[in-house]
């Protein structure tokens, strides 16, 4: 069976030139590409994935509660991350009526993002991702392969454990 | 009894009884001097005949009944009497006389006398419109006119009587520094202060007064004048609070002295207060009046010829306590019949931070001049690359300076190589075991390509996004062709790197005319942007008279190179001349922006037909559209309608459709100069097959952009003339 892989990406209209082929020409793998927090979401609540890539800098999409988290973060001096609160939801969520899909677990996650890791490590860490790529220019094209492989072997190694 | 008693009464002043009408009933001797009676006999006539005014008398009475209803006379009114032409005051004291037994007023008794003189100045000061007063030794009012009551909004003199001084002020301690320098310098002039008016309000004042001292040279209280200055002190505090310094300057003695001006001057040049700027020689606040005075005085002096003010004229100022600002100068010279200049009249304001700012975006300007060189240098230098990467399908022969690849285009030549690349890629099993047993990476390679191009990619590719697989699949075969194919069979590993070279060099082709297209884009989109910046500074009253046709069809000459590039071609008809009145740079580029990108995301109808953008002109009486429309990528239909498409930096949902790249500006620019002109930019975007649905973005829609402007008034006005009567 193919590895799943979903890409959640707001980027991926001009990245998935780059990024995607190498694992859309590889049978191991089966790439979904989500270009927004709505989308992303809706993907994750419609079936299993064995990886989940996400960007930090996300589009809302339209579900009226990524759009008002999306206008409040702009409304302040930094960038909105969606992705991080994404995460968040996914991963640290106290509220009881939100479902969460059994198959979610930090591990199944890697973040790729421009963010450089001194600004999001810490925070990425605290919900138990550590696989994380920095988006560069000039980027190998496997970098997305690379860090899919990476989320794969810390999975392996978190059921070993 | 009263009447036989009268007669008798020889005093110095005059006693008359009068009816309730006015009529004599009986007058002394000193009343009928006064009165101009017969000097003995029965009296014919009237009193009330004496009155200046008849309403005098009226309002006496009523007094009279006002005074006695609270048990007192009327004592010492004045009233002016007019006796055989001869106007007179008499001060005036009277009481009614009432039947015991109805209480009826039956007669007015009173008494008189001559005080023309004394009053004259009673009433002369009473009717002045300048406030006087008088303090007790206490600061009491002692006396006011009523000028002072209507000053500060009390309803009469008496009202004020009595009061402390100080209770008036908004800030006593005003009115102690007031009486402080009363006593110690005998007077104040024109001090100006904040009172409170009888309802709380400010009254803004002006004093004038001077100190009463008793026989032992003590204070003994003041006398002084008040002027109502509130309208004018609210006129100076809107001056002294709006950001713009306003002065007046005057040649004095050989110098350039500040007569006047507003706290906001003197704060521009450092200071706190208008006080401490007026007075100074204003060129020793120049950075270098040598260099900065002479052209400054000439340009004054051509505006003046011109009957003009001098707009915007900046100078180079020092601020008190250090640091230099600079200053824009808009102002009126005066120059005597010489041609000194002896006033000038005007308004500044500090410009520093906006120097700076267009210094910052002169800079800008000058590196994007430089990247626009770099991106055509970069341009003609894949040329080459273009020819060494040759035989190219993909350069129109209609078009040398095309390197747009349709979608269309681009899938259709992968196909053979595709097909070629997959049977090069069936190897026999011998050599499939070979490879294997060589490397299992280079195995692992190849059967992944082949297992993808006949799964996903039996009949070549379908998408722009295969393409980009085959491209990265050539990639691959090729790096694993440099390792391990050697090692195969010659036949297999010469026609297995010969398909992925051809798939390779192909896909490099259309990767090199898309960088071209890219770069041509950019080169567009630099341009925009410095036109963009270098319009700020473009000057907003240069507005002329052109025909509408003319800029329409020079911006298609503008564009036409860029059209040819796409394959796109204008469908137009202008004819006539409409008149607009514009900033003919600004529209050139709004006009620009918006063939621009109707260019940009045309598509084909079918495979090798030309893509069109029309170009309509509609002029309703007032107003010129122009309309653009395009076949191809479509606008959803919440970006319409939010107008989320106008904001700066915004570009539509779909508009990165085949990775068209963008700066997001060309619409708003595009609307701002239109507003500037009072007119608008509106867009639509419908499916071109109207039965398809109007939320199918996979189709293609036609999108109109229409920039409507007011037609130039003359030719308004024409129309209407021209128009039949009904």
């Amino acid at each position: 069976m193919p590895t799943r892989v979903l890409w959640i990406e707001d980027g991926a209209k001009a990245e998935v030139k780059t990024y995607a082929p190498p694992l859309r020409t590889n049978p191991r793998y089966r790439l979904d590409v989500a270009l927004t927090a709505t989308e992303g979401m809706e993907r994750i609540g419609q079936r299993e994935y064995d990886v989940v890539i996400v960007d930090i800098r996300l589009e809302p999409g339209s579900d009226p509660y990524w759009d008002k988290l999306y206008r409040k973060q702009t409304a302040g001096s930094g960038p909105a991350r969606l992705g991080l609160e994404l995460l968040r939801s996914l991963l640290a969520s106290t509220d009881s009526a939100r479902r969460t899909p059994v198959w979610i677990r930090p591990s199944t996650f890697g973040v790729l993002t421009i963010e450089p890791e001194e600004q999001i490590g810490k925070d990425i860490a605290a919900l138990g991702v550590t696989a994380y790529c920095q988006k560069e220019l000039l980027q190998d094209p496997r970098a997305l392969l690379r860090l899919v492989e990476q989320v794969e072997k810390g999975k392996s190694a978190s059921a070993t454990n | 009894m009263l009447s036989a008693t009268v007669p008798g009464l020889d005093l110095p002043i005059g006693i008359y009884l009068v009816s309730p009408d006015g009529g004599f009933i009986e007058c002394n001797r000193r009343a009928r001097e006064i009165l101009g009676l017969p000097a003995s006999g029965p009296i014919e006539g009237s009193i009330a005949a004496r009155y200046v005014n008849g309403d005098d008398r009226r309002q006496l009475l009523t007094r009279v009944q006002e005074a006695e209803a609270i048990g007192r006379y009327l004592e010492g009114v004045h009233v002016r009497f007019q006796v055989g032409g001869r106007h007179f005051w008499v001060q005036d004291y009277c009481r009614s006389v009432r039947d015991p037994v109805s209480g009826a007023v039956v007669a007015y008794l009173g008494c008189l006398s001559d005080v023309d003189d004394d009053s004259a100045f009673v009433h002369f000061f009473e009717r002045l419109p300048k406030g006087l007063y008088r303090l007790d030794r206490h600061d009491r009012i002692e006396a006011v006119n009523s000028s002072v009551a209507r000053i500060l909004r009390y309803p009469n003199a008496d009202a004020l009587k009595g009061k402390c001084i100080e209770e008036l002020y908004v800030d006593p301690s005003r009115a102690r520094e007031l009486r402080q320098k009363l006593e110690t310098e005998g007077y104040v002039d024109s001090e100006r202060c904040e009172l409170k008016g009888g309802s709380g309000e400010p009254v803004y004042v002006e004093i004038s007064a001077f100190k009463l001292v008793d026989e032992l040279h003590e204070y003994a209280g003041r006398e002084g004048t008040v002027t109502d200055v509130t309208a004018e002190e609210n006129y100076r505090q809107i001056l002294d609070n709006i950001t713009i310094g306003t002065y007046m300057i005057e040649w004095r003695n050989g110098r350039h002295e500040v007569v006047e001006c507003n706290d906001s001057f003197a704060r521009i040049f450092g200071f706190a207060s208008s006080r401490q700027m007026i007075g100074q020689d204003i060129l020793e606040r120049y950075v270098s009046p040598q260099r900065d005075f002479p052209p400054f005085e000439d340009a004054l002096r051509e505006a003046a010829k011109e009957e003009k003010p001098l707009l915007k004229h900046r100078l180079q100022i020092r601020r008190e306590g250090g640091g230099e600002a600079t200053v824009e100068v808009s102002t009126r010279g005066y120059f005597d019949q010489s041609g000194m200049l002896t006033k000038r009249i005007g308004v500044i304001r500090d410009v520093t931070n906006q120097v700076a700012l267009e210094t910052l975006r002169d800079d800008i300007c000058r590196i994007i001049h430089v990247y626009k060189t770099a991106l055509l240098v970069l341009w003609y230098d894949m040329l080459p690359v273009l020819d060494v990467l040759g035989p190219d399908p993909f350069a129109y022969p209609h078009s040398p300076e095309g390197h747009y690849i349709s979608e269309d285009a681009a899938l259709a030549a992968l196909r053979s190589p595709c097909r070629q690349l997959l049977v090069s890629l069936t190897l026999p099993p011998t050599e499939r075991r070979r490879i294997e047993e060589l490397s299992k990476g280079t195995f692992e390679a190849l059967s992944n390509a082949r297992r993808y191009l006949s799964e996903a990619l039996p009949q070549g590719p379908r998408s722009l996004d295969d393409v980009e697989d085959v491209k990265y699949l050539a990639s691959e075969i090729l790096r694993v062709a440099h390792s391990g194919l050697a090692d195969l069979g010659e036949g297999t590993g010469a026609a297995l790197s010969a398909a992925a070279r051809e798939a390779g060099r192909l896909t490099s082709l259309m990767d090199v005319h898309a960088a071209c297209d890219m770069i041509a884009q950019a080169s567009y989109e630099v341009s925009a942007l410095l036109q963009h910046l270098e319009s700020d500074s473009e000057f907003p009253g240069e507005r002329k008279v052109c025909a509408m046709e003319t800029l329409v069809s020079r911006s298609l000459v503008n564009l036409r190179q860029f059209a040819r590039s796409r394959r796109v071609r204008f469908r137009y008809r202008l004819e006539g001349e409409t008149l607009v009145c514009v900033r003919q740079q600004a529209v050139l580029r709004a006009l620009g922006n918006l063939l621009h990108n109707a260019i940009k995301y045309s598509w084909e109808r079918k495979l090798g037909e030309p893509r069109w953008v029309g170009i309509t002109m509609k002029c309703e009486r007032s107003m010129v559209d122009i309309e653009i429309a395009n076949y191809g990528v479509p606008i959803r239909r919440d970006e319409l309608d939010s107008g989320v498409l106008f904001r700066f930096g915004t570009r539509g949902d779909l508009a990165d459709d085949r990775w068209r790249t963008g700066t997001g500006m060309g619409l708003s620019d595009a609307r701002r100069v239109a507003r500037e002109h009072g007119g608008d930019v509106t867009i639509d975007s419908v499916p071109a097959n109207r039965l398809a649905a109007r939320d199918n973005y996979r189709e293609p829609f036609v999108t109109t952009a229409t920039l409507s402007l007011p037609v130039h008034e003359r030719e308004v006005s024409q129309h209407a003339d021209q128009s039949p009567l009904d």
